[in-house]
């Protein structure tokens, strides 16, 4: 088993106030860890640091130095540019330029440089740009398109009972084969926020507190972050083998069904929603032959959440009982 | 002789001892690994660590970077062989001989600096006059070009040693055909003719330079070109090759007289100086007191003792407006030596302006 | 039946053009170093070469072509008068036409390659 999947025992998790969390992050930073990576963040304008504790704060904080993947830092670069027209310089270690946004914009410059250190610099684990989720020994990937609803689906799942993985960063250990979770802040966009906000709200009396404020005119609409459920936190070190693929399809004026494809669909699918699966080469073809072995999968096509939510139920059903007939043994 | 900068550097302290990483600490840890991605030498650090078999005794989370680190330069030496193996099926039929340039030169001679590397794009050399039918072949196998603005192009096509780059749109990788390794208009032109005469085949088909002047081809590009941002790596691979090479019964006493032979004993001189200085570089006596003469004055040179330790890696010492002189100054001479004065100030006018208008 | 194969690193589908220029006396192999990986499933075959590091999907037919190269070296004339004896027939032009499509698509990919 590889060791990175397990808490380092001697290095000290801490439990910080948001008042000391605050602190932290507005000097040297604040050592996050998240799924697999840990990640030293420092935030120098105030809205930043609000959201952000309000996400992560219930995520593990190192207090002692550990060894980090990666530093964010998110600054003014000038006094002019910290305090009287705010502008978030986002400071992401890797010699890349990236686009200062409007501090107004808080979490999205945050998010958008944790994206991008993943993204560009994550070969260690193949990556699909794939909402992933387990629960009972199953573990479903949904591979697609920005745009399609996954990370919808994800989110909703998760606050139904399932372990939220990712909704849109799915990792694998190409040597044990697992699935890594890797729990950030859900990305929500334009009406999937309603819809969420809904979606909670059904099964929390202050489903307020896990969203941010919603920022608008992104170059993506209006975004808003959700934050996963506790339970996902608590288990972001919690690896399940993949054995669902399921291709979503979100359509409003659709008939809910699910859809058979081939395996050489689901695998195409498969490689076309990784970044990384060109520089990876011959373990990430082993990986993805691996995967569409030993899973069932089909394409599902949803008018709502809803309907998205009984569908994937359904076609996992058949998995889920086998898995359990399989004994504990497995 | 040492460089009080270099020498507390954590990222030159592990390559020049990689044992060292057994008993690093988080914080230098993170400095390591902030340092050796911001270098490119990330690879390279992995590598090391590889070939001394001490990944184990590394902390959990290294190996684990170390995994992607590895992933990354297999990944890019794969993309090299494969673009060799594309322009040797392009130019089936013919004997021409094709030269290998930097990175891929090293990869089909199978040279220790290549361990961990990566390369961005395969850099090849045939004669002047062969360069169309170059172009006209990899143009027939589907290769495009780059860059689509015709100044550029006209820019590349008389003044640069290089046709414009290209790209298969099959595959992610830039292509130079160069027939010179400076540019036409550089004020030292060394004789390609005699480069060329000692190009040695390989099995692959494919030519590369002699060792000595493989080397000149690396020193040239670190102390007369314009590749100040990736230095320490050149520096390290001019170390590398020093060490290999110098094994090699008559290298040494072939490396000065070449370098006399084709004009190149400027840069040589600081090669040697700064691998020596920075890296450690074991160097006969005799090489350093055969190559003296041709050093620069003792201001120019004490000018330069301090700025190629402090911009050879973004993180040395030198910062702010210090950093910004000393890279630019570094900059305009390499340009300078590259093009005559008149034309330098055209092109610099140019790009300006085009920056300018895009901007605007 | 249509022959075509897939470039999975770019996802579009390649389109074979340089069919009409193709050399039916050179001879090609699938290269002893190759070192193909496959994957096969019911509709098609999936193939990683770890030489260029690309995959590509072949159907049913261009995996059998694929296959007579790795048998032996042969010209395209001799892989023409290879399969009309595996189907003991001459092929149709359409057939021939696709065969030499797809001959070149390999080349192309460098999945063969010219002794």
């Amino acid at each position: 088993m590889p060791p990175t999947s397990l808490f380092h025992k001697t290095d000290n998790l801490i439990n910080f106030t948001d008042q000391q969390l605050d602190a932290r992050l507005a000097s040297g930073g604040a050592q996050l860890e998240i799924g697999p990576f840990t990640v030293n963040v420092a935030l120098k304008f105030k809205n930043i640091r609000d959201e952000f504790i309000r996400i992560y704060r219930d995520y593990p904080f190192y207090d002692n130095p550990v060894v980090l993947d990666n530093s964010i830092r998110i600054f003014g670069r000038n006094l002019y540019r910290q305090y009287i027209k705010p502008q978030a310089f986002v400071d992401v270690g890797m010699n890349s330029d990236f686009i200062p946004l409007p501090a107004s914009m808080g979490m999205v410059s945050l998010e958008m440089g944790l994206n991008w250190q993943v993204a560009s610099a994550c070969k260690q684990y193949l990556m699909f740009h794939a909402g992933v989720v387990a629960k009972d020994g199953v573990g479903l990937v949904m591979p697609a398109m920005s745009g399609s609803g996954k990370s919808t689906l994800a989110a909703g799942l998760s606050y139904r009972g399932w372990q939220l993985h990712s909704d849109e960063f799915g990792l694998l250990d190409m040597e044990s084969g697992e699935l890594v979770p890797y729990p950030r802040a859900v990305s929500l966009k334009n009406q999937s926020i309603t819809v969420m906000k809904d979606w909670v709200g059904q099964v929390s009396d202050n489903a307020d507190e896990y969203f941010t404020s919603e920022y608008h005119g992104t170059p993506k609409g209006t975004i808003c972050y959700l934050r996963p459920p506790k339970e996902s936190i608590e288990l972001m070190h919690k690896r399940t083998k993949p054995n669902v693929v399921i291709l979503p399809i979100y359509d409003a004026g659709a008939k809910p069904a699910i859809r058979p494809i081939t395996k050489t669909m689901a695998f195409f699918r498969m490689v076309m929603s990784s970044a990384n699966y060109g520089d990876i080469g011959e373990d990430a073809f082993r990986a993805i032959s691996d995967i569409i072995n030993a899973s069932d999968v089909c394409e599902i096509i949803y008018p709502s959440l809803d309907d998205a939510v009984s569908l994937v139920e359904e076609f996992v059903a058949k998995k889920a009982s086998e898995i359990k007939a399989g004994g504990d043994h497995g | 002789m040492a460089n009080v900068i270099t020498d507390k550097n954590i990222l030159i302290r592990v390559l020049k001892n990689p044992e060292l990483m057994t008993s690093l600490d988080a914080s230098e840890w993170n400095a390591l690994l902030s340092e050796a991605r911001i270098s490119n030498l990330a690879g390279r650090v992995a590598a090391d660590a590889e070939s001394l078999k001490i990944i184990d005794l590394l902390p959990a989370k290294v190996q684990n970077l170390f995994k992607s680190f590895t992933y990354n330069s297999l990944s890019s030496a794969r993309m090299i062989r494969w673009e060799m193996n594309r322009v040797m099926r392009a130019l089936k039929g013919s004997d021409e001989k094709v030269i290998l340039l930097k990175g891929a030169a090293y990869l089909d001679k199978g040279l220790s600096c290549t361990r961990g590397r990566i390369s961005v794009d395969l850099d090849i050399l045939v004669p002047k006059k062969r360069i169309d039918w170059v172009e006209e072949k990899f143009i027939a196998a589907g290769w495009q070009h780059q860059l689509d603005n015709d100044y550029d192009q006209k820019f590349y096509r008389e003044y640069a040693h290089e046709l414009p780059p290209m790209v298969h749109p099959d595959r992610r990788i830039s292509i130079d055909v160069h027939h010179s390794i400076l540019p036409v208009t550089s004020r030292v032109s060394p004789d390609m003719s005699k480069l060329i005469k000692d190009a040695v085949k390989s099995k692959s088909g494919f030519y590369t330079f002699s060792d000595v002047d493989i080397i000149l081809h690396s020193v040239v590009h670190q102390f007369q070109d314009g590749e100040l941002r990736s230095s320490l790596r050149n520096l390290l691979e001019q170390h590398d090759m020093l060490n290999e090479f110098g094994k090699n019964a008559g290298f040494w006493e072939k490396l000065v007289p070449r370098a006399i032979e084709l004009g190149l004993t400027r840069a040589l001189y600081y090669a040697l100086r700064y691998t020596q200085m920075i890296m450690g570089t074991e160097i006969p006596d005799t090489v350093m007191a055969d190559i003296r003469p041709y050093g620069p004055n003792p201001i120019v040179r004490n000018i330069m003792d301090w700025m190629v330790p402090g911009v050879i890696s973004p993180s040395f010492g030198i910062t702010g407006f210090a950093r910004w002189v000393a890279a630019n100054g570094l900059y305009i001479r390499s340009h300078w030596l590259r093009m005559p004065p008149l034309l330098l100030t055209r092109h610099l006018t140019i790009k300006f302006f085009r920056r300018f208008s895009m901007g605007g | 039946m249509s022959f075509f194969l897939w470039d999975f690193i770019k996802g579009v589908l390649i389109i074979l053009t340089s069919a009409n220029s193709f050399d039916r006396k050179l001879v090609f192999h699938v290269p002893d170093n190759a070192g193909l990986i496959w994957s096969e499933w019911e509709d098609a075959s999936i193939v990683y070469d770890p030489r260029s590091g690309h995959t590509q999907v072949l159907n049913e037919f261009a995996r059998e072509l694929l296959a007579l190269y790795e048998d032996g070296p042969k010209s395209l004339d001799q892989l023409l008068a290879e399969f009309s004896k595996i189907i003991d027939a001459e092929p149709d032009a359409t057939t021939t036409q696709n065969i030499i499509e797809t001959v070149a698509g390999f080349d192309n990919m460098g999945l063969i390659e010219p002794i």
